[in-house]
Order: structure tokens, then C-alpha cells, then sequence
């Protein structure tokens, strides 16, 4: 996983720099999508499980401090708790 | 029973729409069957039925109705969504809010190794004020390793245009309505200012596709496209990027709403306590004795009226206006007290027209309603003063749209005119209170007449002949 996210992130960078501006307007719209998902894919993957990982050694921090769980993964819960248009609930384990 | 195929759903060869006698049907055609066969059988569908997430199907036997073609392997049908509205009527809250669920489906339908082949904002539905996810033929078996299909769309439907309002503080509607594919990401990226651009989500989703996209053809990048064994994203990525958006989004809001016209019309109205409950209770008189199937309200504001008018008997309200800040509110109203109410976003002056393909894959507003009762409070002036439209043809306009209503009428000594009025010249010379009348009884029966305020606005509740 170390050696994927160092890689990806490399290639990142380099892209960055050499990715020209002109446009092709016949070229399948999904390609710059689909690039990028075989690009960062493996950085993203290994946020989250960093992230899955933080939740869950938060969540046994919390219980050993009697404090209350939390249950990141109920989404359910959370849009059911979504109440009105202007303040949604904040997650603040977004990274 | 005379089958009719929906022209909206012609993309997809898995099946199609058809609607006979007010029912709506779905076909599965051969080329979905392994994969329906294995959503249908997840049980997923089912529990996100039940919360509400996803819309009813009930899998007709195989007694197909004469009409379907011989391609269809299975039959389903659908509840009737009661009124199709666009996401280029939606506002911020109800697009954001349609985003998240389709985000909140995708994590869920994961986990039990379905995905899903599109992203497409018309795919969801407002019920009341509600979304729900209406494609059942979007779901497929999710193969280890594959890239999110409907990633693109997702940005170009949902993630741009409300980036567009949050960031810049445009509303989004107006540019989806031209470009119902959505707001390219090519074009978000030029609109973003720079310091926008540091943050690792918008690297992700909006600056990085956009310059990949427009290098894509340049060097041997594309090759990886064709080249199947590099197309891989772990799961977690897929789930990484999904939950990224989802947590993006949530904390997405409207830059504009400060200085919206009307969002404190409220507060700030002409109105004295008791004008007010006179105009309150001719409502409610009037819908508690028609009680209307689906109720038109032209000029919503913050859907004060339409929460009156659904207490009182009206089974179901239309609302619009267009005053973005106004409809928060209303949208607002109607999720937090769960009422049977879509405030919708559209200028009277220039509703939503018939477009797409063939131009009958968006079906303009008129052809969407049937409104059994139509309510225009306060909303005629803007028209005729506002937009320079003449008198006697709002007025016919109104009556065509319902068989009965009420019609407010705005005299020029009202100071919501006279400020209308204030820096421009009067050339409205047939509006006042006799020529209104007079263009109302020219098609319709005024069947009430009820002075509300000292400045002389007035109701006028007419039937049709």
C-alpha cells in the first residue's frame, strides 16, 4: 500500500506539470474521469482505510473514556438526520 | 390498454418506460437479465424500497400487455411519481439533497457488490419534498476492480452545478437547463479561482479530470484506457471516493442566498395583522371547499400559502418562483413539516420549454400539470409591471391553467408597486382594478370579490365556464 500511494503520488505530480491545456471535443468525455480513477485509485483507497482505521481507534478511545460511540458507517441514521435544507449534519472525520 | 413508450427512455437498451391507463411499467430486456436477476435477488432493493430510498417495483407475471416487445424478459411496475420535475427546477438544498442520496445508495448498494452503470441527476425524483432514486436498471453486479462509471456525470449533474453556487454564487439553474448533460468539468475548472484549486477535493474531482481529459489524446496516456488489465480501482477507492464526496458535499451551501429578494418577504411584507387573516382565511375557505387533487401556487415565495391551502383539505401543492433564496425557505418548510409540497424553481415569463432529443425528452412545464385549482397571490403585477406583459393575457393564461382559483389583485396605489414603479416610466395603462375585471370576466366567472388591505389589493376567486 506504502509503495502504491509513493508511485501514484509521484505520477500525480508529474502529470500535473505536463498536462497540456488543448481540448478535444470528440474524444469520449469519460476518459479524463476514467484516468484519473486508475491514477488516484490507490491513494484514495489507502485514505480511507487510514480513515476506517482512525474511526475505529476513536471510537475505542471513546468507550474506554465512557464517552459516546459513534457509528460512521450508519448512513441511514445520518440522512435521517439531515433536518433542514441549510444546515446538514457536519461529519468532521472528512478528510 | 394503450401502451406508450416514455420518450425520455430511449438511452438504455437493459429496458424502457412505458405508461398505459396512468400505470407505469419498466421492461427488462435479455441483455439485463443476469444482472437484474442478481440485484432482485441481493434483497437490497427491497430494504431501500422500504426506506424510502428507491421507488416500489412489483414484477408483473409474465402475461405481458399487448404493446410490450417480445425483448422483455420480465415486467415491472412502478407507483406513479405524481408530478416529474428536473433538477434545473430544483434548488440548492434539493439538488444537494438528491446528490447525497445517490451517494448514500451507491456506499449501501456496495455492500452488497452492486454498482451502479450511471449517475445521472434525472434519475432521482422528488415525492412531496423528498428525493427517490426512480432507475432501476442503473444497478448491476459490481466486479472486483472496476472503475466508477457514472463518475463523470456524477460532477458534470450534481458536483458542478452546485459547486457553481456554493463557490461562485451563481445559481446553477439556468446553465442545466441549457446543457441538460450538466456543467462540464473542463468548464468548472476554468470558473474555480485559484485559490480554490489548493484543496485535495477539488484537485480530485475538478481540476486533475479536467486537465487528464484535455491531454487525454495528446500522448499514450489514452492507451491506458484501452488496456483492461490497468483499469482497476480497489474498493476501498471506489468507497474512498464516494464517502469524499458525500462528506464534500454535505457541507456544500448556497453563496447567494444573502441577498435574495424575497427570503425575508415574510417579515418585511405590507400587510397589517388582520389583512392577513382575512387573506388567510379566503384561502382556506376556498381549498377547504374544493379541495383541490394537486394545487397550482404561482409565486410560492417561502410556501407560506401552500402549507395553509395543504392544511385545509388540498391533497398535493405545485408550487415556483423564482427567487432562489425564497424557495430555501419554502424547500426548507416543506422537508422539515414533511408537507405534500415541491417548490419549484421557474420564471412564469419563461417556463421550462419541451427539449432533449426530439424535443420530447423534457417535457415543458404545462404538459407536466393538472392542477385541479390554481393560487396567484401577489404574483399578477410582476407579470404585467414587472415583465411587461400585457394585462388581458396574463389574465387568460391564468384561467387556462386550472378551473378555478384566486387571483390577487395589486392596485397602483399599493407601495409595492409604486416602489416597482419608482424608476420607471408608467405605460401600464389598462392596469387597474376595472381592466383586471373586465379581462377576468372575458373568460372566466368571478364568483368572489374580497377587498383585503387599505391599499385596495383585492381577491378574485373565478370558475371557469
Amino acid at each position: 500500500m506504502k509503495f502504491r500511494i509513493h508511485s501514484s503520488a509521484g505520477v500525480l505530480a508529474g502529470l500535473l506539470l505536463v498536462a497540456p491545456t488543448s481540448v478535444f471535443a470528440y474524444l469520449d468525455p469519460g476518459a479524463g474521469s476514467m484516468l484519473l480513477q486508475m491514477l488516484i485509485g490507490g491513494i484514495v483507497a489507502g485514505l480511507y482505510t487510514l480513515k476506517l482505521y482512525w474511526q475505529k481507534v476513536r471510537g475505542f478511545l471513546s468507550r474506554l473514556t465512557g464517552g459516546k460511540t459513534s457509528h460512521p458507517t450508519d448512513l441511514e441514521r445520518e440522512r435521517l438526520n439531515r433536518e433542514d435544507a441549510f444546515e446538514p449534519q457536519r461529519r468532521k472525520d472528512s478528510f | 390498454m394503450l401502451l406508450k413508450k416514455d420518450p425520455a427512455s430511449f438511452r438504455d437498451p437493459s429496458g424502457h418506460v412505458y405508461a398505459a391507463a396512468g400505470r407505469i411499467f419498466r421492461t427488462v430486456t435479455e441483455h439485463h437479465r443476469e444482472d437484474y436477476e442478481f440485484v432482485r435477488d441481493s434483497g437490497a432493493i427491497e430494504e431501500l424500497a422500504r426506506k424510502g430510498w428507491l421507488i416500489e417495483a412489483t414484477e408483473r407475471p409474465s402475461d405481458f400487455p399487448a404493446g410490450i416487445p417480445s425483448a422483455a424478459v420480465y415486467l415491472l411496475e412502478h407507483p406513479r411519481i405524481p408530478f416529474i420535475s428536473y433538477p434545473y427546477e430544483w434548488c440548492f438544498g434539493m439538488l444537494r439533497d438528491a446528490a447525497l442520496l445517490h451517494l448514500d445508495l451507491q456506499l449501501y448498494l456496495l455492500d452488497h457488490d452492486i454498482s451502479l452503470s450511471d449517475a445521472g441527476a434525472y434519475n432521482l425524483q422528488f415525492v412531496g419534498s423528498e428525493p427517490v432514486f426512480i432507475d432501476y436498471l442503473s444497478f448491476r453486479r459490481y466486479r472486483s476492480g472496476e472503475l466508477w462509471q457514472g463518475h463523470r456525470q456524477f460532477c458534470e449533474q450534481f458536483l458542478n452545478p452546485l459547486l457553481l453556487d456554493a463557490y461562485l454564487g451563481v445559481a446553477f439553474n439556468s446553465w442545466i437547463r441549457g446543457s441538460l448533460t450538466g456543467i462540464t468539468t473542463v468548464a468548472m475548472n476554468r470558473l474555480l479561482p485559484m485559490r480554490r484549486k489548493w484543496s485535495w477535493r477539488v484537485l480530485a474531482h475538478v481540476t486533475l479530470p479536467a486537465r487528464l481529459q484535455q491531454g487525454a489524446l495528446k500522448d499514450d496516456r489514452l492507451r491506458l484506457l484501452g488496456n483492461r488489465s490497468a483499469e482497476k480501482l480497489p474498493q476501498a477507492g471506489y468507497r474512498g471516493m464516494l464517502t469524499q464526496l458525500r462528506d464534500w458535499i454535505a457541507d456544500l451551501r448556497p453563496k447567494a442566498t444573502q441577498g435574495s429578494t424575497w427570503g425575508h418577504y415574510q417579515a418585511i411584507n405590507t400587510y397589517s395583522e388582520t389583512e392577513e387573516a382575512t387573506k388567510r382565511r379566503f384561502i382556506r375557505d376556498f381549498v377547504g371547499t374544493t379541495r383541490p387533487q394537486q394545487l397550482l401556487d404561482l409565486g410560492c415565495n417561502t410556501g407560506e400559502y401552500a402549507e395553509l391551502a395543504l392544511a385545509a383539505g388540498a391533497r398535493s401543492v405545485i408550487g415556483y418562483d423564482a427567487d432562489p433564496g425564497a424557495l430555501a425557505a419554502a424547500y426548507a418548510r416543506a422537508k422539515s413539516k414533511q408537507l405534500n409540497f415541491l417548490p419549484l424553481y421557474l420564471d412564469a415569463a419563461n417556463p421550462s420549454p419541451d427539449q432533449g432529443w426530439d424535443q420530447s425528452e423534457r417535457k415543458g412545464f404545462k404538459a407536466r400539470v393538472s392542477a385541479d385549482a390554481v393560487l396567484a397571490l401577489a404574483f399578477v403585477h410582476h407579470l404585467v409591471i414587472g415583465s411587461n406583459l400585457p394585462l388581458g393575457e396574463v389574465v387568460s393564461w391564468l384561467v387556462g391553467l386550472a378551473p378555478r382559483g384566486v387571483i390577487e389583485f395589486v392596485p397602483k396605489s399599493d407601495p409595492t408597486v409604486q416602489k416597482m414603479l419608482e424608476f420607471r416610466e408608467d405605460i401600464f395603462f389598462d392596469y387597474d382594478e376595472a381592466g383586471f375585471v373586465a379581462a377576468l370576466e372575458g373568460c372566466a366567472r368571478i364568483a368572489e370579490r374580497k377587498v383585503i388591505t387599505a391599499t385596495g389589493r383585492c381577491l378574485f376567486l373565478f370558475e371557469r365556464g
